[in-house]
């Protein structure tokens, strides 16, 4: 039981986690586009250049800002632990991050070999500098719990997924030999498998419980998950092809399977009955784990199906599901510091009502089963489905404007 | 041995945060001098006894059978 109260005071400035928050829609908007400058294909093989490009708008761009935003928020309020001179990290990994993605982008989509180079460098040396500041971090926490664990070895798999790329990069760029061809797989392994599916899980840990109001995960369910899948990670990045790598991706797939079912299970015990979006998102997002899993695990779905359902599928719909309480949460929980008792601040339902949230999740669930479905019958599905999750990230985009908005307003309030 | 004293009491049970401390707090702005504040809720408020303390407030926390919490703040 984790019983390492959230101590929200140690949390940095709210410009740190808004500033990456805030900007991780437009990446969104412009994987959409890039898809559709390349056409049909780009949902047919994961290699041609508009699919490499908004892959990487996607994972870098998005998720990436969301998660690193995120973390830079809750290692303090979670961990006990604050990240070392957090503005100043901020400072330098927010343009690393944003530019480097844009470079890398653009290089994949010309293409353009110096572009994809420069990109990388500035990715790998500001993705650098935020695992060393959240290692630190991390080393120093008061005490261990399942979700300082699962945070440690998402970060571990950040640092593998960095590397191999960095190798990619190398090949790409500079016509450096790869060492192993399995790498091109890897990459995107450890990076979904990895830093996205752990962080997402010692996430899950903490919000599902206190924004569901359920019990806890039981502790012995969920103590051993997350090093458990690291080392099916290893085991399957080290094993031949064959029938051993056959099996470690089996088991990687039941251990996402596991975690949908015991957060399933976990939330069937909430005792507020009411409708909530970001139990829809959670359910759409843990849904789409498991089929890409066991479609990835089986053979059975194409790899950009694969692709599709666990970032758009998967990580997105969370993610989405957590920006729209993050984001209103972080400007209530500031201005409530800086107004002090007594003074009013708005209600949290004020800076982002439920029904856009509403609106923009229904966009989103279209947007998921569209794009999948295109993977498939491209044809017809292709330009409706780019459309439905353009409209998602411009919707998504909005109301987290808005909540700045009342935010800004609120505190021109306070000041005067 | 302490003399009855009024009480306002808050059931922030199974809400979601932060309305169990929007609510607390909106109480707190309805206190009387001398009143206590009774507070039902689903998850130990950290960050409510913080704001507590520094208004002055002693609290006595009770955990439930339910394994829901009952605290009292009590001012001075």
């Amino acid at each position: 039981m984790n019983s390492q109260a959230l101590s929200l005071d140690q949390g940095p400035p709210i410009d740190v986690p808004f500033r990456f928050l805030l900007t991780a829609p437009a990446f969104g908007i412009l994987a959409a586009a890039l898809v559709w400058w390349q056409g049909e294909l780009a949902l047919v093989s994961r290699w041609t250049p508009g699919t490499l490009a908004a892959t990487h708008a996607i994972t870098l761009g998005f998720m990436g800002l969301v998660m690193i935003g995120s973390l830079m928020q809750m290692l303090p309020v979670v961990a006990g632990s604050p990240v070392p001179r957090v503005s100043l990290t901020a400072w330098v990994v927010h343009p690393s991050l944003t530019v480097g993605t844009l470079l890398l982008v653009s290089g994949f989509a010309l293409p353009n070999a110096t572009l994809i180079g420069a990109g990388g460098v500035v990715l790998v040396l500001g993705l650098g500098a935020f695992i060393l500041a959240a290692a630190w971090s991390l080393t120093r926490v008061p005490s261990v719990n399942p979700t300082v664990t699962a945070m440690r070895l998402s970060l571990g798999a950040l640092l593998i997924t960095v590397v191999i790329a960095f190798l990619l990069v190398r090949t790409w760029a500079w016509g450096a030999p790869l060492p192993a061809a399995s790498l091109r797989n890897l990459h995107p392994l450890w990076g979904l498998g990895g830093w996205t599916a752990l962080l997402v899980a010692s996430s899950a840990y903490q919000v599902v419980p206190m924004f569901q109001t359920c019990p806890p995960y039981p502790p012995r369910s969920i103590r051993l998950f997350a090093p458990l899948v690291f080392a099916l990670l290893a085991a399957h990045s080290l094993a031949p092809e064959g029938r051993l790598q056959t099996v470690t991706s089996w088991l990687l797939a039941a251990g996402a399977v596991y975690f949908a079912a015991l957060t399933f299970h976990t939330q069937s015990k909430r005792r507020r009955r009411t409708r909530d979006v970001t139990l829809d998102c959670w359910r759409l997002s843990l849904t789409s784990l498991a089929l890409g899993a066991i479609g990835w695990a089986g053979g059975w779905l194409p790899e950009v199906t694969v692709g599709v359902l666990l970032t758009i599928g998967f990580a997105l719909s969370v993610i989405i599901g957590m920006l729209h309480k993050i984001v209103p949460f972080l400007s209530w929980f500031h201005l409530h510091a800086r107004a002090g008792p007594g003074v009013k601040v708005p209600l949290m339902k004020n800076f982002l009502a439920e029904s856009p949230q509403r609106l923009q999740f229904a966009v989103h669930l279209g947007a998921v089963v569209a794009l999948t479905a295109a993977t498939i019958w491209p044809r017809w599905l292709f330009h409706p489905a780019l459309l439905l999750f353009a409209a998602s990230m411009i919707l998504l985009w909005r109301n987290l404007l808005g909540a700045l908005v009342v935010y800004r307003r609120v505190a021109r309030e306070l000041e005067s | 041995m302490t003399e009855a004293r009024s009480e306002r009491v808050v059931d922030a049970r199974f809400l979601e945060p932060p309305e169990p401390m929007e609510r607390a707090l909106e109480a707190i702005d309805e206190l009387a001098p001398g009143e206590c504040l009774r507070v039902l809720i689903h998850r130990e408020p950290f960050p409510l006894y913080r704001v507590m303390l520094q208004l002055g407030y002693s609290r006595t926390t009770r955990e439930l059978p339910d394994g829901t919490f009952e605290i009292l703040f009590e001012p001075g």
